[in-house]
């Protein structure tokens, strides 16, 4: 472990909010790339950010099944307000109601089946996978249903991604052998910043376009 | 594999158009007068005369 760790341990600071906090950067720069050079585009940086720490929290079977509940009553409770005119906040605190109970009622009749990690899930993570639906629901009104599924594949598959690269032996090793490997990431922001090349998507995005282009 | 590269240098991208487009074209000056409906008014009069 690095001498930098090991000077912040000594002030008593947990172990893994070191390695949390060194590694967020980490998947923030993974998403940038994905973003950039992959062309897979999720809802922008904090909800694929923020749901791999859910994951880390919840462990990645409760959690995908916590956001999938969440995500279909949400989908459901909006299909169902529909008919309904409301204003915009009061109707998504219906929404959010909803989904509460629906993820009240999850973990109930897991621990009832004796899957005690799905009962036990704190309520953080919980929380903000709720509040994440909302980005989802506004792309669902303004863009169909269509786009916001893709995008909340794109998320998902981000995400959980995440969560394989912070279970990573080597990775959370790394991250507390070589803190300073953060300014790297820095760098590499800054050329994924400027980057103005193709993304992978776009050669098949464009590529009725790429095949017409006369070359010399 | 490389003429697919040197052809895929005449296509415009997101990141290009974001780049040398979208951000160098739209200063934050202008969006604002852009979003804001009466200043907007009052500088298009003006410039119809």
């Amino acid at each position: 472990m690095s001498e930098l760790v090991h000077f912040i341990m000594a002030q008593r600071v947990d172990i893994n909010t070191v390695f949390l906090l060194l590694a967020l950067p980490f998947i923030a720069t993974l998403i940038a790339a994905f973003r950039q050079i992959v062309g897979i585009k999720s809802f922008g940086i904090y909800s694929p950010l923020v749901l791999t720490f859910a994951f880390w929290a919840t462990e990645l079977k409760y959690g995908l099944a916590i956001f999938a509940v969440i995500l279909t009553t949400g989908t459901l409770a909006r299909y169902l307000l529909k008919k309904v005119r409301l204003l915009y906040i009061p109707r998504m605190a219906i929404v959010l109601t909803l989904i509460s109970i629906a993820v009240l009622a999850l973990i109930t009749v897991g621990g009832h089946f004796r899957r005690y990690g799905l009962s036990s899930t704190s309520i953080l993570p919980i929380l903000i996978m709720i509040v994440l639906i909302e980005r989802f629901i506004s792309v669902q009104a303004e863009k169909g249903f269509r786009t916001a599924a893709v995008l909340s594949l794109e998320t998902l598959a981000m995400s959980v991604a995440g969560f394989f690269v912070l279970h990573w032996k080597a990775f959370q090793w790394f991250v507390l052998e070589y803190p300073y490997y953060v300014i790297g990431l820095l760098i590499i922001d800054v050329f994924l910043g400027k980057w103005s090349g193709l993304r992978l998507s776009e050669y098949y995005r464009f590529r009725n376009v790429i095949k017409h282009v006369d070359s010399d | 594999m490389l003429t697919l590269i040197k052809k895929s240098r005449a296509v415009l991208g997101m990141n290009a158009r974001n780049l040398s487009y979208i951000g160098p074209n739209n200063a934050k000056k202008a969006i604002d007068l852009a979003n804001d409906k009466l200043r907007s008014k009052a500088v298009l009069r003006a410039a119809a005369g």
